[in-house]
Parts: C-alpha cells; sequence; structure tokens
C-alpha cells in the first residue's frame, strides 16, 4: 500500500467546517493512519469539538494533491480536497473518531497496522476531517496520512 | 500524565496542551463500524464484544448485530 499526506484547514466557523476531505472510488479505499490537529491562531480559551466522519459526496472544496510519503511512489488515486465552501455529505452515524479538546492543545492520533478509518469502496465515498462545533469560530489546521 | 493501556491497542491519542498534564490513551476499533473509541475506565460507555468477529464493538445499536467491518465497506 502506498502511503500519502494531506494537510488542510477549515474555512473559518464554528460549527460543521470540514478541514479537508478525502475521496476514493469502487476501486480504492482511503484508509487514514495517521491524523494530527491543531490551531495556529492566537491562543484562545476556547472549547472545540471535531472528528474524522464518513461522506457520501465530496462537497466543493480546494482541490490538494496528496504528497507521497516515498517520493518515489506514484500519484495517489485518492481525490483530496480542503478548506470545504460545501460540506460533503456524512453519514448518518458514521463519525469514526471524536475527540474535545481545547484550542490550545494539539491533538495526534496514530493507529496500528490494519486498523486504519475507512471510507466505503463506493465512487464518491470517502472520509472527512471536520471541526463539528466550537465555542468560537476558528480556523484548525490538520494534517493525514493515509494509506490506499 | 493519565494513561490507559491495552495488550494490543488498535490505535493510540495523545492531547498536548500548555496549560494541562498531557493526555494519552490507548484506542480499539469497533469491529463492525471501523470507528475508534478511547479506553477510559470508569467512563460508563458500555462497549461489546464480538464472538463471530472475535473483535470489540463500540456499543452503538447498530453494532450490536454482527456485520464485519469488511463487507460493510464493500457495500
Amino acid at each position: 500500500m502506498r502511503q500519502y499526506a494531506v494537510i488542510g484547514s477549515n474555512a473559518s466557523g464554528s460549527s460543521s467546517k470540514t478541514l479537508l476531505g478525502l475521496t476514493g472510488a469502487s476501486t480504492i479505499q482511503p484508509g487514514i493512519f495517521d491524523l494530527t490537529v491543531g490551531c495556529s491562531a492566537t491562543p484562545a480559551d476556547q472549547a472545540v469539538k471535531f472528528g474524522v466522519l464518513r461522506s457520501t459526496t465530496a462537497g466543493t472544496s480546494t482541490a490538494y494533491t496528496p504528497l507521497p510519503l516515498l517520493p518515489a511512489d506514484v500519484a495517489a488515486q485518492t481525490v483530496a480536497g480542503n478548506a470545504h465552501s460545501v460540506e460533503p455529505t456524512y453519514t448518518a452515524g458514521g463519525t469514526l473518531l471524536s475527540i474535545s479538546m481545547n484550542q490550545r492543545a494539539t491533538y495526534r492520533w496514530v493507529c496500528a497496522d490494519g486498523k486504519e478509518l475507512f471510507g466505503a469502496a463506493t465512487a464518491s465515498n470517502g472520509l472527512g476531517l471536520q471541526l463539528i462545533s466550537a465555542t468560537a469560530a476558528m480556523v484548525l489546521d490538520g494534517v493525514v496520512h493515509f494509506r490506499e | 500524565m493519565p494513561r490507559h493501556t491495552l495488550l494490543r491497542p488498535h490505535g493510540y491519542i495523545i492531547i498536548t496542551d500548555p496549560e494541562a498534564p498531557t493526555i494519552e490513551y490507548d484506542t480499539h476499533q469497533c469491529c463492525h463500524c471501523g470507528a475508534h473509541f478511547a479506553i477510559i475506565p470508569g467512563s460508563g460507555r458500555l462497549r461489546g464484544y464480538c464472538l463471530h468477529c472475535d473483535g470489540p464493538t463500540c456499543g452503538a445499536e447498530a453494532c450490536g448485530k454482527c456485520d464485519p467491518l469488511k463487507r460493510r465497506l464493500g457495500r
């Protein structure tokens, strides 16, 4: 499996703002194995909740080319985007990872081999890293590493 | 530094906050929906275990019936 990195920040907001999205296909399933989220804005005492969710449509975003972790690898088949202006359609009950923290904190999650967060093997389906809710409008910065 | 460990965790979370102790958790992956959840003893959250899949479940009602993750992702 090839591994790639995608970075992204959400459009400023306090709820339902996607930082970055990965869209697979019937032949490719992106699987997130490493995730880091933080905030580069002036530190403030605010609470934030974010998560990784399964999506069925990609929404509208700024295209981002996944960067291979091994430079010799071919380009990813997964389509990535960040700073969504139109949110992806998320699957009800499809929250794969959810965390709440202070805006000042930095969060990292990493998984064992074979325990990645996968999207469905269906066209237009994928995963999104979303700011679910916050006590003030903010911009979060996220990095995900995924396999395909 | 709160830390709750498993013998073979499926994932690991670390939250670093300049004004609070570092928080670390191991996570398990639900063998039905694929979600990861932190292991927090005493949280009151009921989890499950699927004998078919031989793995933990997240405790959500939808994951109470065996529907293996790989089959679900292929639909």
